[in-house]
């Protein structure tokens, strides 16, 4: 290599854009080349001397606490719990308590666990039904490309806002091999509260949303509704009065969920 | 396709953006001219990041990834508001034909460093908004030429000749600055 040519591609060698044997050729040079590594050595410090003089301003004091809390509260996206205590319950009891109670929980401040429960199920035996091609008011259709919004990631975030409804919970599913199929929007209290619908390939559903209570739960299955017995997973999200509700079609998917967590 | 409820929590994100902050501030800085549209900008991105978190692909660049967002919110929301100084016209900043600009030697730029100031803030002030945001990204930030040509929607080669031209530019206005303070001597190209 000449010194021209060394010279040519001293940017791009002191950018690491040069490919290997490039880069090795002007190594070489630079090596053996007394003015080109004179050369190389000043632009090296005056690269330093720019950085120091004008590319080394910081951010102002407690500018990254001003932007932690000038995220919008109304968006947090809820993650799981890094480490949850599985609180399952039985709610054979819940179905008594459903009968004796009727739509009491719906109205009541103080809801039971049981109750809401009961009613996480009930809106899983709606939603595991509905969807893929039916369009409605108060869903959004993932499935086989169903609806036509639904190739935006935003589709699911736009749905829900556009229900004034802006919580939701942010697990993913998709690494137990369920898919989004939709997303579904209820009213509860007069709330709007946001549910997504997972199916696995053998038609399998997760019903999954976020409610807010903090809800103390025994850890057991969860037989409820409609006669079917069907496992809710609670978990609480740190720091917040939410739980993140989960309702599943049997317990192998309750259990298939469970080691999922565990394995993360 | 759920991308957008699988974001992490907003302190986990805050806690990524962190170690990037004064990047990020610094090139706002440099891009707008004073510290309060720095820092708008700044929160503009932040937020405009936050709500996209769902977009990034894990195992990219998540420097990279901010600063695509920062550059499309300075190219549309703040370029034209901009109280930087006056764009210097391109026409004036091209250098003339196949001229090298001069190189420093190490000793020579020792000496500039001590007697600088911030003549160095302003001689990349009076480079063209895209070549500095190209100079900056590349040579203060550590983008590589590809990440710069998708952060700013241009082809490798206008991400290249921009650099080029912003280096060639400053080089010579740091050797006017140092012929002036009296110590640089210009040596015969060899």
């Amino acid at each position: 290599m000449k010194c021209h040519e060394a010279k040519r591609h001293l940017d791009l060698f002191m950018d690491g854009e040069l490919s290997v044997p490039e880069n090795l050729k002007v190594l070489e040079h630079l090596n053996l080349c007394r003015p080109c590594s004179g050369v190389y050595e000043g632009e090296k410090s005056l690269r330093g001397v720019l950085r120091s003089t004008a590319g080394s301003d910081r951010a102002p004091a407690g500018l990254a606490d001003r932007l932690a809390t000038s995220l919008p509260k109304a968006e947090i996206p809820f993650a799981p719990p890094v480490s949850s205590r599985r609180r399952l319950i039985s709610a054979a009891a819940a179905a008594v308590f459903t009968l004796a109670t009727g739509t009491f929980f719906l109205s009541t401040p103080a809801e039971k666990p049981q109750a809401i429960a009961a009613v996480v199920a009930k809106m899983h035996e709606k939603t595991r039904a509905g969807f893929c091609g039916e369009k409605r008011d108060d869903s959004l259709c993932l499935c086989n490309g169903c609806c036509s919004d639904t190739n935006s990631s935003h589709a699911v975030g736009n749905f829900f806002k556009s229900h004034g409804a802006r919580q939701n919970c942010a697990h993913n599913l998709q690494d137990l091999g369920y898919k989004p199929i939709g997303a579904s929007v209820w009213q509860r209290r007069g709330q709007p509260v946001c549910w997504t619908v997972w199916r696995d390939d053998q038609g399998h559903t997760i019903t999954h949303g976020l409610v807010t209570t903090k809800i103390a739960m025994e850890p057991g299955p969860l037989l409820v509704c409609d006669g079917k017995e069907r496992p809710v997973e609670m978990i609480p999200v740190a720091g917040t009065d939410k739980t993140c509700v989960f309702v599943f079609d049997e317990k192998a998917d309750w259990a298939r969920f469970r080691d999922g967590r565990e394995a993360k | 396709m759920l991308q957008s409820l699988t974001v992490e929590t907003q302190s986990e994100f805050s806690d990524r953006v962190k170690p990037h902050l004064d990047a990020l501030y610094r090139t706002a800085l440099r891009m707008t001219g004073e510290g309060a549209s720095a820092e708008d900008l700044v929160q503009e991105t932040f937020l405009k990041a936050y709500r996209a978190y769902g977009q990034f692909e894990p195992g990219s660049n998540f420097k990279a990834w901010l600063f695509t967002i920062l550059t499309n919110t300075y190219i549309n929301d703040y370029r034209r508001r901009s109280r930087a100084p006056v764009v210097t016209d391109f026409a004036e900043v091209e250098p003339e034909g196949d001229t090298e600009s001069p190189h420093f030697s190490a000793e020579d730029v020792e000496k500039l460093a001590d007697r600088l100031g911030d003549a160095a803030k302003r001689a990349l002030d009076r480079l063209p908004p895209e070549h500095r945001l190209v100079f900056l990204l590349s040579t203060f930030e550590d983008l590589s030429y590809k990440e710069i040509s998708a952060a700013l929607a241009v082809p490798i080669g206008t991400v290249m000749s921009r650099l080029f031209r912003a280096r060639a530019v400053l080089r010579r206005d740091l050797a006017d600055f140092a012929r002036q303070e009296g110590f640089f001597q210009e040596k015969s190209e060899s």
